[in-house]
Formats: structure tokens, sequence, C-alpha cells
């Protein structure tokens, strides 16, 4: 059970970190998250006396995150679309802002197709995927909630993943060295 | 550790549910096979991209 914190630093404080992280992880870029939390956390001040305590204060603040990182990924995803719609701009953002932009807008294009692909998968792949990637369940959990073997739930990521992966570039800018592959896990 | 043998845990290695002599294993064939290194980067890409996309999906279709 979780109580309302009686001022701004009492609730940025202890959150931000942890909320930075879930939203980079979200939305996929690290300015972007930092005004979705700026966000949350004006929205939860802002709306601090709805809060009930039924949750913990965490859960409550990333509830409101989620829902903003939803919505953001929406809005984008119709500039995007309106953008490749409408006619070319007399005037070009500067190279960097141009590339900033591009790279946003390669993960929003990006990610609405795997979107699509996930609804196209069958129902019992789809609902492994999503207690993996958005429930965050590791495999025997998943498998002691689906009532499967772990080994049926690795098969079946394994196939929904080969169907996915048509959509997902092969970045070769996340490196993981010897060294650090203990650090990232 | 073979590279199939890495391959059969990796989701456990992610989920940190192999035990600490596995562990040490698997850092020992990471250490030494980029091919593994390489696989376990790509997982990360794939889990980022996967968890961005299921953001905007619909939550009735998320249950």
């Amino acid at each position: 059970m979780g109580k309302m914190p009686l001022d701004a630093q009492e609730l940025i404080q202890p959150y931000s970190d942890r909320l930075l992280r879930s939203a980079i992880l979200l939305c996929g870029d690290e300015s972007v998250a930092q005004d979705l939390v700026q966000e949350t956390f004006l929205q939860a001040l802002e709306s601090g006396e709805r809060f009930r305590g039924d949750s913990t204060v965490h859960t409550w603040l990333h509830g409101i995150l989620v829902n903003l990182c939803h919505r953001r990924v929406r809005e984008q995803a119709r500039l995007v679309l309106e953008e490749r719609l409408a006619p070319k701009e007399t005037v070009q953002p500067g190279p960097t802002e141009a590339m900033e932009e591009d790279c946003f807008a390669d993960k929003i294009a990006e990610a609405v197709q795997i979107a699509e692909g996930v609804q196209q998968l069958s129902a019992e792949h789809r609902r492994v995927v999503v207690l993996r990637y958005y429930k965050n369940l590791k495999i025997k959990e998943i498998a002691e909630l689906v009532g499967v073997s772990t080994g049926t739930v690795k098969s079946r990521l394994h196939y929904a993943i080969r169907s996915l992966e048509q959509f997902i570039p092969n970045r070769g800018n996340e490196h993981v060295s010897a060294a650090t592959h203990n650090r990232t896990i | 550790m073979s590279c199939q043998d890495f391959k059969d845990i990796l989701y456990e290695y992610v989920d940190e549910t192999l035990s600490a002599e596995d562990r040490r294993r698997v850092h020992q064939h990471l250490d030494r096979c980029a091919e593994c290194r390489r696989a376990l980067q790509r997982d990360m890409v794939i889990r980022r991209s996967i968890q961005r996309a299921l953001v905007q999906l619909p939550a009735e279709s998320l249950r």
C-alpha cells in the first residue's frame, strides 16, 4: 500500500531514476523519455489528491508514465504518417535535428510494424510475447501461468520472434563486449 | 559449454535464474565466443523493439 508523498522533492527524488529507465525502454529515446518523466511528475502533483493509496507510489507513477508514453507514440505515429503524405516543407531542419527526427521516426515506424506483426500472431504465440515483453515475466512464470512446459514457452517465443524479426533492423551500434556482458544483464 | 548449450539457456541467463555455476560457465563461453555475444546483443535489441511496439497496442489485446 502506498501513501501520497507530501511535496515535489519527496515525490521526485526516490522515483525519477527508475521512471527514466522505464521511459527510455518504452519510447527508445532519452530526450523524449526525460520529457515524459517530467510530464509524469507534473501530472502526479496535479492529481495527487486522487491517489487512493491502493498501490505503491511507484506503480501509480509508472501507470501515468505508460499512459503518457502510449499517447506520445500514437501522436508521433500520426505525425509521421501526416508528414509522409504532406508536400515537402521549404525550411529544412539542421543536420543533427534531421538525424534525430529520422531516428525517432524510424523507431516509431518499426514499432508500428512490429505491433501489427504481434496482432497477426496466433493467440498462443501472442500470449507468450505479451507475458514476456510487456508483463516482463520469466520463462518459468510464463510456463506456470499458461500451463505448459518451459520448453514449449521457449519454442513459442522462438517462433514468434522469428516472425517479428523481419521488422527489426540488425543494428550494430549496441555492442556487447566480453568485458561488459556481465554488467549489461 | 557449446554455442548450442548457450542458446538453450539464453532466456534463463537473461532471467537470472541460472545457478552460480551455470552462470560462470556462460560467462566463460561469452568471453571467448563472439557469435554468442552477438546473439545476446541481438536478443537485447529485439527485446527493446518488441517492448516499444507493445506499448502502443490497445490494452485489451495485452491481457
